[in-house]
């Protein structure tokens, strides 16, 4: 077990996913148009990129207030879709383990938004791993 | 790339080589581009044809419609080939296109000598889970993306990142409503107990990191054939095998053709 307990979100996991966002150029791509606030939850913990002229900031706990859209789901959903060596947003959603929360017709249209959240996500929990 | 008119509707096609014919089918949100790193080793020794499917690639739409149902998939491939005045042809499916073949397999056997089954089932994942709530009708805000992200997340490990990213954006070219009519076809897609009707030799393929058309959904489907069956899964390999590793793919196919006959007359 990492020092980080049994927490999928926390503090050093949002420095981790800001800076693997901030070095994407995918993602950069993505934000170009794009501004707002992205949550993520799961029952205990929660998250959030908020998406601005200056970059991305992650944090975690989510701030009070409004969002664009999101994802919902359990700690084990949130683990699967950031370590499962078959995991992808996609395939997360379409089992149903992750819910569109917020805006939903708004993430789909901001569906290559999300994946390049998640697969930051993936990387950087891989980078802690290593 | 000639046409050929098939009850009115213009299927677009590529055809080289002579021989026992083989006709390639592409999967979902893809035309016969899929294939152009595997033809080339068929055309010696083989008649080979490389179909779009109805409202895929340069082929026009089936009466005026994307298609959505596999067995309406099916019945057009029977009818191109009769169009054609081919058959029985070995047909070499990938994906959504493995059903079709199965399929065709069942509705037209005086059609198809064998199938090659890559990364398809006759019972896709989602027909077996459904689709969570009302997902397909979301999905329609954003098809295009959706697809670029599955297919992005569906290819294995052998590839760089940028030629992932290149194979995923090939599904942009296909119109949006036609990538919803391939995932109502996909998703819908459940004979899984007829396929004990299913006579003709089956080689099925299925790539390890395959999370859409599992190397599981793909065995099962091959121990539901009533026929002879194989079964290879490719390491470290996703859902495009014929774009992921060509090299591999190819000689598999050819030696299957040879163990069950399907060869020039010279060649036995």
């Amino acid at each position: 077990m990492s020092s980080e307990g049994d927490a999928v979100f926390g503090p050093r996991w949002a420095q981790r996913l800001e800076r693997a966002l901030a070095a994407d150029a995918r993602y950069r791509v993505q934000t170009r148009w794009f501004r707002g606030v992205v949550r993520l939850d799961s029952p205990q913990e929660s998250a959030q990129i908020e998406v601005g002229e200056e970059g991305s900031r992650v944090r975690s706990p989510a701030a009070a207030g409004s969002f664009a859209f999101g994802l919902s789901g359990p700690a084990q959903s949130w683990r699967e879709l950031f370590e499962g060596p078959r995991a992808s947003l996609n395939s997360s959603v379409r089992r149903g383990d992750l819910v569109l929360t917020g805006d939903r017709a708004a993430l789909l249209k901001w569906w290559l938004l999300m994946y390049q959240i998640a697969e930051a996500a993936r990387r950087a929990a891989s980078e802690r791993q290593a | 790339m000639p046409y050929a008119m098939v009850d009115g509707c213009r299927i677009a096609y590529d055809r080289e080589g002579s021989g026992p014919p083989v006709l390639f089918l592409h999967g979902a949100a893809q035309d016969g581009t899929v294939w152009r790193e595997v033809v080339g080793g068929f055309t010696g020794g083989y008649d080979v044809i490389v179909m779009d499917h109805p409202g895929h690639g340069k082929s026009a739409l089936w009466q005026g419609e994307p298609m959505a149902d596999v067995s309406v998939f099916a019945h057009v491939v029977g009818r191109f080939l009769q169009e054609l005045g081919v058959g029985p042809a070995a047909l070499v499916a990938h994906s959504l296109s493995g059903a079709v073949a199965l399929r065709a397999a069942l509705d037209v056997p005086e059609l198809v000598s064998a199938v090659v089954n890559i990364a398809g089932s006759a019972r896709s994942a989602e027909a077996a889970i459904g689709y969570p709530g009302d997902l397909l009708d979301l999905v329609q805000v954003n098809p295009t993306d959706w697809m670029v992200t599955n297919f992005r997340s569906l290819i294995g490990t052998q590839l760089s990142e940028e030629r992932r990213w290149e194979l995923a954006y090939d599904s942009k070219r296909v119109p949006p409503e036609v990538i919803m009519g391939d995932l109502h076809a996909y998703t819908s897609c459940t004979f899984y107990e007829e396929l004990g009707g299913v006579s003709v030799p089956v080689l099925n393929v299925a790539g390890e990191h395959d999370w859409s058309c599992s190397p599981e959904r793909v065995r099962s489907t091959a121990q539901a054939l009533g026929g002879p069956h194989e079964l290879v899964v490719f390491d470290g390999v996703g859902h495009l095998p014929q774009l992921e590793v060509p090299e591999q793919l190819t000689p598999l196919i050819r030696a299957f053709f040879a163990r069950i006959g399907h060869v020039a007359e010279e060649s036995r």
